[in-house]
């Protein structure tokens, strides 16, 4: 199994229901692969992603969907950026 | 030439940067200093706001911050960048961003402080939510906002 973590930003966070969650994933599981996983096992996040582009970044820096975890990836989830003014 | 790029949480001193910025550029053949300053509205759609609380993605945010600016400052033309964007609660008419850029010229001290603002605004992971008199709101992008259930832990 791969450990990794998901930081939840911005709306994502009330989506999930808090901040960060550690998850063990099996060996070869991809970006895509995580990401149906947490469609399916957190409700919202489907509905969230129908309404706006979903940001994912692996320890800060965009990866394909075919990347595959490794051990101790940081996989952030955001809306685009909301800075400035 | 002389960059910086900070997240931070209090307010900066604008007139000792302005003054610090005139005095080290003019040295190097600058003669324009172009500044930013964006703060927070207090009526958006009819209805008041009463703060907005930033947060950002450390320390994505600020390398990501810093990136633009170095990348920006080595353009022709460019003698200083500085920028500063504050996190946390942040209540109307205070300051959230502030951008300062000295040049050889005006035209390219504006061009850049305007390059620079759009770039921060879109690529660096800071986000906002707003808080007004109707309840929460997640602003997403540019501008989109989305209403906050936070009894519920969903969004609408």
């Amino acid at each position: 199994m791969v450990r990794i973590k998901i930081k939840a930003l911005s709306l994502l966070k009330d989506v999930i229901g808090k901040d960060h969650i550690d998850l063990e994933v099996p060996f070869g599981t991809t970006l895509k692969e995580l990401i149906n996983k947490l469609a399916h096992d957190y409700k919202g996040l489907a509905g969230i992603m129908e309404k706006i582009e979903l940001i994912v970044l692996v320890n800060g820096e965009k990866r394909s969907l075919d990347y595959k975890l490794v051990d101790g990836d940081e996989v952030a989830l955001m809306p685009p950026a909301s800075g400035g003014l | 030439m002389v960059i910086e790029a900070k997240i931070i949480e209090d307010k900066i001193d604008v007139n000792k940067i302005v003054k610090e910025l005139m005095e080290e550029s003019s040295s190097l053949g600058g003669g324009a200093l172009v500044s930013f300053i964006g703060f927070v509205k207090g009526k958006v759609n009819e209805h008041i706001v009463k703060e907005l609380v930033y947060e950002a993605y450390m320390p994505y945010a600020l390398n990501k911050l810093k990136e633009i600016v170095y990348e920006e400052a080595r353009r022709t033309g460019i003698i200083s960048i500085k920028v500063y964007h504050r996190i946390g609660r942040i209540e109307p008419g205070e300051p959230t961003i502030y951008i300062f850029v000295t040049a050889i010229s005006r035209r390219i001290a504006f061009d850049t402080a305007s390059r620079v603002l759009e770039r921060v605004k879109h690529e660096v992971p800071i986000f906002k939510l707003e808080r007004r008199d109707d309840g929460e709101y997640w602003v997403v992008g540019d501008g989109k906002r989305i209403k906050r259930v936070r009894d519920k832990g969903k969004v609408m």
